[in-house]
């Protein structure tokens, strides 16, 4: 007796619990998903062998930046030795020529202001 | 639309193949999903989860069985994984309020947030919760398709690739586990 009237309780409570009902909207949001996940185009770009050669390619480019710079450098002190050249060829001149000394065209300006 | 061209429907991603999917089959997914995780919530968030298993995975499907069964069982071990997260969640959490680190996050408890029930109704729907989820894995998961799903024996033999006597024996066991458990609560109804 006892235990149909523990049945029938516990009946009462699984009926309570089968009586939920889910959100009637949960469709949509079940088909949003779905659709973003299957049909909507992925724009995600770069396709795998971009994001593979992407840090290759910038690390060449900066190996290559150095380079450069280390050359440019490298000429521009060659520049500077032609300068001294350019010096001595003028000393050489100078004194081939008996001219005690080059004048300076700038302190010529400055004094006849 | 039979289970086959649905089949071959979803494989070729039909937009219509996905809406009759989730027309036909979310009520039970959700529902079966529910009375295994007790909320509501947490039970909707993971049909979307199932639904994408299922279309992912649709090209493994024999026909061994029909789809409907197929999807119960996804829908079955989903639910029993997800429980088994909050378990480990639950217990993460609890260890950090012991040490002090405790934030905001908590599991929602079953039946929590079911605003049109009265205290005792929920707490009867409580207590058959965590009375169900103490009973083994077997047990449980025949009881709660049988009782709360409708399911015939025959077709919980089939979602849980069991034989019929096995399943009877199964409920059986569990509804014995059950009333040992909850005669505790219900006192009215001992034996003397």
């Amino acid at each position: 007796m006892e235990d149909s009237h523990f049945q029938k309780r516990l009946d009462e409570i699984i009926a309570l619990e089968k009586a939920a009902e889910p959100n009637p909207f949960q469709a949509t949001k079940i088909l949003q998903r779905i659709e973003s996940e299957f049909l909507t185009p992925k724009t995600s770009g770069f396709p795998v062998w971009t994001r593979i050669f992407q840090p290759i390619a910038i690390s060449l480019a900066l190996i290559a930046g150095v380079l450069i710079g280390s050359f440019a450098a490298r000429t521009g002190n060659n520049r500077n030795d032609i300068e001294v050249a350019k010096t001595k060829n003028l000393q050489s001149l100078r004194t081939s020529l008996f001219i005690s000394e080059i004048t300076d065209e700038n302190n010529i300006l400055n004094f006849n202001k | 639309m039979t289970d086959p061209e649905l089949i071959e429907g979803i494989l070729k991603c039909e937009r219509t193949a996905f809406q009759y999917l989730v027309i036909r089959y979310q009520r039970g997914v959700i529902k079966t999903a529910f009375h295994f995780l007790g909320n509501m919530e947490d039970a909707e968030d993971l049909s979307q989860e199932i639904f994408l298993e299922i279309i992912r995975s649709i090209h493994t499907f024999r026909n061994s069985s029909t789809l409907e069964t197929w999807i119960y069982r996804i829908t079955v071990n989903r639910s029993l994984n997800q429980l088994k997260k909050n378990k480990r969640r639950g217990f993460l959490i609890r260890l950090e309020s012991i040490i002090g680190f405790s934030g905001n996050h908590s599991i929602p408890e079953p039946y929590a947030n079911e605003t049109s029930l009265g205290q005792e109704e929920k707490e009867n729907k409580k207590m058959l919760h965590d009375a169900i989820n103490k009973l083994p894995e077997n047990q449980r998961i025949a009881f709660v398709l049988h009782k709360f799903d409708d399911q015939a024996y025959k077709q919980v033999a089939e979602i849980m690739n069991l034989s019929l006597a096995a399943v009877e024996s199964l409920i059986h066991r569990a509804k014995s586990n059950l009333h040992t458990q909850l005669i505790a609560h219900f006192p009215e109804y001992k034996k003397n």
